[in-house]
């Protein structure tokens, strides 16, 4: 996003809207900083700026991506998706994504309201790549990978600066903990926050085992989260 | 993706609510999924939802309930906040009897989503725990406004707007309701709970 100096007369009252805390007074007018701003056009949206001197210029590669991951209303055209996700649990009663015996995770990189560098979110991905983690090949962070078995980037996309990108994978049951070991580890490494999401098909009867193990250990288990009902069918016709 | 999942509270003020997502697969379900997508709407109209949208439209307090009816179309996935677990209850009871074979995901307490799920003949399919935020959490905001901001699950209510909307309405400058609606109104997709967060607010607030 910037701003047209020629319109903007210094209100300062997209200030608050700016989610990474880009815009600033600068007197008689206001000042995006392109290297934090994460083109999420919220300022904008937000419909505040009573002479319309927010600007969204159209944005070449790598800076697109900021857009691609922070503008939920910007479609990513590998994905079909929009935003930075995928349908990960949601539809699994008719992809069959996560099945038994494996568990799903999700590194969400600069949530909650953060935001993050994809320099952070390599740094997390090449830590996990050698556990044999399985990335998800439609998550957008996937299509930006060299190569999924490394974890490492493609080097133009390193400085760009996103509100959220999650790095999307599944891996073996057995291997949870290993997982987790080495999040603990990385987490002191970047320059931001995670959540972290764990995804679990349920058994025909009882819990994912793997819970009570997350539980022995003291791991933290929210007691809220999401549940795919298992409503869908594959076409989509009546039962 | 995962926008309804990190949502934070305390146990008494998250067992009151319930977000519903309506998600076409591409490429297996999406195919006339627009009118089941228009009768979703119209169900969480009808049964009290406290907010919803589309993420590529809209919300229904920027756009109202017409508009977001008339854009559904095949893609389409629905969002939609309960304040209220009866009449959430009774909108899952509606979903799944008009049966339209397109996935519906629950996010609430574990054990709220399990009583809904019985009451209707449902049950977990595959479920997704939040295990919590982890790295650099020293500079995260306090946590009565990571309750707040964590609602949009998409990151776009900016903790500067919660500060200042706080401060707006304890010296009087506007309402905790105007506040909240200026929050609710950048939450694109509508899951933002505008009846639980202008209870938080009115704490943050000192009211």
């Amino acid at each position: 996003m910037k701003v047209d100096p020629d319109q903007c007369m210094g209100c300062g009252l997209c200030i608050p809207y700016c989610p990474v805390n880009s815009i600033a007074d600068e007197g008689s007018v206001v000042s995006i900083d392109q290297e934090m701003c994460v083109e999420c056009g919220v300022c904008k949206r937000s419909g505040v700026c009573p002479v319309d001197a927010l600007v969204e210029p159209e944005l070449a590669w790598p800076r697109v991506l900021r857009s691609l991951f922070s503008n939920p209303i910007t479609v990513h055209p590998g994905t079909g998706v929009a935003g930075r996700g995928t349908e990960e649990l949601k539809t699994n009663d008719v992809t069959d994504r996560f099945v038994l015996g494996e568990v799903g995770f999700g590194v969400e990189l600069g949530r909650p309201n953060m935001g993050t560098s994809f320099r952070d979110l390599e740094k997390v991905s090449m830590k996990l790549a050698p556990l044999g983690v399985r990335f998800e090949p439609k998550n957008p962070v996937t299509f930006l990978m060299k190569d999924p078995k490394t974890g490492e980037l493609q080097d133009d996309v390193r400085d760009e600066r996103v509100l959220t990108a999650i790095i999307e994978f599944t891996v073996p049951e057995s291997r949870t903990l290993n997982v987790l070991r080495v999040l603990e580890e990385v987490s002191d490494e970047i320059s931001t926050v995670f959540s972290l999401d764990l995804i679990n098909r349920m058994p025909e009867k009882g819990d994912p085992p793997v819970l009570a193990a997350l539980k022995d250990r003291g791991y933290y288990l929210a007691p809220n989260g999401k549940v795919c009902v298992g409503i869908g069918r594959r076409g989509g016709e009546p039962r | 993706m995962t926008h309804s999942l990190h949502r934070r509270g305390s146990t008494e003020d998250l067992r009151e609510e319930i977000v519903f997502i309506f998600a076409p697969a591409k490429g297996i379900t999406e195919r006339g999924s627009g009118p089941k997508a228009k009768k979703f709407l119209e169900i969480m109209k009808a049964r009290g939802a406290a907010h919803y949208g589309d993420d590529l439209t809209g919300n229904v307090l920027t756009l109202g309930h017409s508009r977001l009816v008339a854009a559904a179309h095949d893609i389409t996935n629905i969002h939609a906040v309960f304040a209220d677990v009866e009449k959430a209850t009774e909108a899952f009871q509606d979903i799944v009897e008009e049966d339209m074979g397109v996935s519906v995901v629950v996010t609430g307490l574990f054990d709220v989503v399990h009583q809904c799920c019985q009451r209707t003949g449902t049950g977990f399919h595959t479920i997704e725990h939040s295990m919590g935020i982890w790295g650099r959490t020293e500079q995260l905001p306090s946590e009565q406004v990571l309750e707040i901001v964590t609602m949009c699950g998409h990151g776009l209510v900016s903790v500067n707007l919660v500060d200042q909307v706080a401060r707006d309405v304890r010296v009087g400058r506007t309402t905790a309701q105007e506040a909240t609606y200026e929050m609710a109104r950048q939450c694109m997709c509508g899951i933002f709970n505008p009846v639980r967060a202008e209870k938080v607010l009115r704490r943050l607030a000192g009211e």
